[in-house]
C-alpha cells in the first residue's frame, strides 16, 4: 500500500461525450486530433494509462457535465468502471471578507461539500477568497472574518467526511502578507490545507520550509512547477493577472520548472505524509503530454524519495 | 448582401490540444488580421457572461472583458478597424450558460439582466442586429424541470424576449431571433405573441436539421429577416437529439454537427442565390461553429464563398 495516492486535476473543460463508439468514423470526417479529447471514456483511460487513479473535478465542468450523465452517481459509477475515482473538488469561499455575505457563503460552500459526497470524493480544496484586485489590501477583521466562515464550512465539512483544504494562489487577496496569519486564525480540527506548490511560491513562499512548518496541517498536495517564483507585488495585484496577456505561463510540469520537488519528497518522508497530491498542469498546451511528463518525473525522479 | 464571420469559430468552451491560447489576448490580436486577410471585413461576436467571472478577460466576448484589455469600447472598434476589420456586424446572446440549476428565477434574472447588457453593448460597439437564442435547448431545460415546465417557461421567455425588445428599440438596434433545432420554441407558432420589432434569422444548417428548407423559409420570411446564417450541415436528427441535455453533441453517434462552412450537404449555393433572388441586404454570417481548427475554417470559407459568387 503506497502512501501517496496520485490524482488528476480535471482541466479539460467540457468533454461533451460520454462515450464515443464509433471513433474511428468520427476521427475521419475531419481527421484532427480533436477525436481524442472528446469523450471522458477516453479522457478516463488516459489517467488510468499514466497511474493518475484519482480525478478532481472543478466547478465550472458541471453544467455540462451533470446534465451529460444525469448524476454525480453516474459519473462516479463510469470513472470507477475504468479504475478512477473523484478524489476532490475545487471551490471558490466567496466573498468570505463581508460578515453579511457569510450566510450565502455558507450556504454554497454546503452544497459544493453535498455535491462532493455524492461524487464519492474527499478533498474540497477551495481558494479562500477573491482576487486581491478589487478586494484587497483585507483590513484584520476581514482576515479574521474570512478564517471565521471557512471554520464554519469546515465544520459541515467535517461531518460530512470532507476535508477541507484551504488552497491559496498568488493573486488573492489573502496574499503573501497575510496568508499564514489566516491559517492560524482556522480551527485545526476543520480546516486544512492544500499546498498547491507553484502558487505557493508565486506568492513568495519557500514551499519546503512552509510544508515544515505547517506539516501537521496539509492533507492534500497540488503538485506544480513554476519558472517564476516570488512574483513582485504589482504583478500578483493586478487584475485578471492568472491569464496573461502575451500567452506568459505561471504553471509548468513537475520537473520543467526551477522549484525542489526532490526537496519537498524528503520532507513528506520525514512528516509520512499520506493522502491524495493531485497533479495540476493549468496553462498547458496539451494536457496529455503534460500528464505523460509528469508521470515519467514522479517515477523516475520522486518515487524512490517517496512513494 | 452583406458577409461577416463569427468569432464563435474558437472554440472556447471544448477541450482540444492547444484551446488554452484561447484565452490569452495574443490569441486575438493574431487573429483579427487574419480574418481580413482572409477576405472578412466584418464580424459577429458571441456575447459570453462566462468570461466576466473567472479572469478570462483575454477573451473578447463581453464588455467586461474589452474594457479590461482596451479600456473603451471604442479603443477596440478602432482596433480591430487598423486590423482590417471594418465592422462588428452583430453579437450573439445564448442564455444557455444560465441554465444551470433548477431555479427558473435564477435563469430568467440572469438571462433578462445580460442579455439587457448585451443589446446595451451591441449598441456601443455600433452593430446593425443582436442576434439572440431564445432558450436553452429543450433537454437541459428538461434535466433541471422534469415535467410540466413548458407552458409556464415558454410565456416566461416571450415576456424577457419582449423586454428585449423595448431595450432594443430604446438602442436603435434590431433583434435577430433565432429558432435552433433544439430550441423550446422548436414546434411552436409564438411569434404572434411576440413584439413586431422583432425579426427573424434565418440560419441554413438548423433549418436542415429541423426538416425545414431554408430557401424556402427565406421566401416566406420576407421583410421579416433579421439577419441569416451560412451555416452547413450533413446531420440529420433520425434520433430525437434535439431533445438532449446537450443536442450538438448527439450521444447514440458522435458527429460534428456543424460542418465547416462548403463541407457540409447544405444546398448553400441555392440558398445564397434565394438570397440574391429576394434582394436580401442584410448580413449574411459565415459561422464555423464547431471546426477544429479556426484558421483553416478561415480559409475555407473564403474559397467556398469565392466558388459560389
Amino acid at each position: 500500500m503506497k502512501n501517496i495516492k496520485y490524482s488528476h486535476m480535471n482541466h479539460w473543460k467540457n468533454i461533451p461525450y460520454q462515450r464515443i463508439d464509433n471513433f474511428r468514423e468520427f476521427y475521419y470526417e475531419d481527421k484532427t486530433n480533436s477525436a481524442y479529447y472528446t469523450d471522458w471514456d477516453r479522457i478516463l483511460r488516459y489517467q488510468k494509462a499514466l497511474g493518475f487513479n484519482g480525478i478532481e473535478l472543478a466547478p465550472w465542468d458541471f453544467p455540462e457535465m451533470l446534465p451529460l450523465f444525469g448524476s454525480p452517481q453516474a459519473f462516479k459509477d463510469f470513472a470507477a468502471e475504468r479504475g478512477v475515482e473523484v478524489s476532490g473538488m475545487f471551490h471558490l469561499i466567496d466573498k468570505p471578507y463581508d460578515r453579511t455575505h457569510h450566510k450565502q457563503t455558507l450556504e454554497e460552500s454546503k452544497k459544493a461539500v453535498d455535491l462532493l459526497v455524492e461524487f464519492g470524493g474527499t478533498q474540497l480544496n477551495s481558494a479562500p477568497i477573491n482576487n486581491y484586485y478589487g478586494v484587497g489590501p483585507l483590513s484584520r477583521d476581514q482576515i479574521k472574518a474570512s478564517a471565521e466562515i471557512i471554520t464554519e464550512v469546515g465544520k459541515y465539512a467535517t461531518d460530512k467526511g470532507v476535508q477541507i483544504g484551504i488552497h491559496n494562489e498568488f493573486f488573492l487577496a489573502i496574499n503573501k502578507d497575510n496568508h499564514r496569519e489566516y491559517l492560524e486564525l482556522t480551527d485545526p480540527r476543520y480546516v486544512h490545507y492544500c499546498l498547491d506548490t507553484a502558487q505557493v511560491a508565486l506568492l513568495g513562499e519557500d514551499i519546503l520550509e512552509f510544508y515544515d512548518t505547517y506539516h501537521d496541517r496539509i492533507c492534500t498536495f497540488h503538485l506544480k512547477d513554476t519558472a517564476t517564483p516570488a512574483l513582485p507585488d504589482d504583478i500578483r495585484y493586478s487584475r485578471d493577472i492568472e491569464i496573461v496577456d502575451d500567452g506568459t505561463r505561471w504553471f509548468w510540469e513537475p520537473g520543467e520548472g526551477v522549484l525542489d520537488f526532490k526537496g519537498l519528497y524528503q520532507l513528506l518522508k520525514k512528516h509520512q505524509f499520506k493522502g491524495w497530491v493531485t497533479v495540476e498542469t493549468d496553462g498547458t498546451p496539451d494536457l496529455l503530454a503534460s500528464m505523460a511528463l509528469s508521470r515519467y518525473y514522479i517515477d523516475n525522479e520522486l518515487d524512490s524519495i517517496y512513494s | 448582401m452583406k458577409i461577416g464571420i463569427s468569432l464563435d469559430m474558437v472554440n472556447v468552451h471544448h477541450q482540444e490540444p492547444n484551446r488554452n491560447r484561447y484565452e490569452s489576448k495574443y490569441y486575438w490580436d493574431e487573429l483579427y488580421p487574419m480574418i481580413a486577410t482572409a477576405g472578412f471585413r466584418a464580424v459577429e461576436i458571441p456575447f459570453d457572461p462566462f468570461w466576466i467571472f473567472r479572469g478570462g478577460s483575454g477573451v473578447p466576448f463581453t464588455k467586461y472583458c474589452i474594457e479590461v484589455k482596451f479600456e473603451t469600447v471604442a479603443k477596440f472598434v478602432a482596433h480591430l478597424q487598423a486590423n482590417g476589420i471594418e465592422k462588428v456586424a452583430g453579437i450573439h446572446f445564448n442564455p444557455t450558460i444560465f441554465m444551470r440549476n433548477e431555479n427558473l428565477d435564477f435563469y430568467f434574472g440572469a438571462s433578462g439582466y445580460f442579455g439587457g447588457e448585451a443589446i446595451r453593448y451591441a449598441a456601443e460597439l455600433g452593430c446593425d442586429y443582436i442576434a439572440i437564442t431564445p432558450t436553452p435547448p429543450y433537454g437541459l431545460v428538461q434535466h433541471y424541470h422534469g415535467q410540466n415546465w413548458e407552458a409556464d417557461f415558454t410565456k416566461r421567455s416571450i415576456e424577457m424576449i419582449n423586454g428585449f425588445a423595448k431595450i432594443a428599440q430604446e438602442k436603435g438596434i434590431k433583434i435577430s431571433l433565432r429558432n435552433e433545432y433544439w430550441s423550446v420554441f422548436r414546434n411552436q407558432n409564438f411569434y404572434a405573441e411576440l413584439d413586431n420589432s422583432i425579426l427573424l434569422n434565418v440560419d441554413a444548417a438548423n433549418l436542415c436539421i429541423a426538416g425545414q428548407n431554408p430557401s424556402e423559409t427565406l421566401k416566406n420570411s420576407l421583410g421579416k429577416i433579421g439577419n441569416v446564417y451560412l451555416t452547413d450541415t450533413s446531420f440529420t436528427d433520425e434520433n430525437e437529439a434535439w431533445k438532449m441535455p446537450l443536442p450538438e453533441y448527439p450521444q447514440h453517434r458522435a458527429t460534428q454537427v456543424f460542418k465547416d462552412v462548403g463541407l457540409g450537404k447544405v444546398d448553400l449555393s441555392g440558398f445564397c442565390q434565394t438570397l440574391k433572388e429576394i434582394n436580401y441586404d442584410g448580413w449574411a454570417i459565415v459561422s464555423n461553429r464547431q471546426t477544429r481548427e479556426p484558421m483553416r475554417a478561415l480559409l475555407r470559407s473564403r474559397q467556398f464563398l469565392n466558388g459560389i459568387r
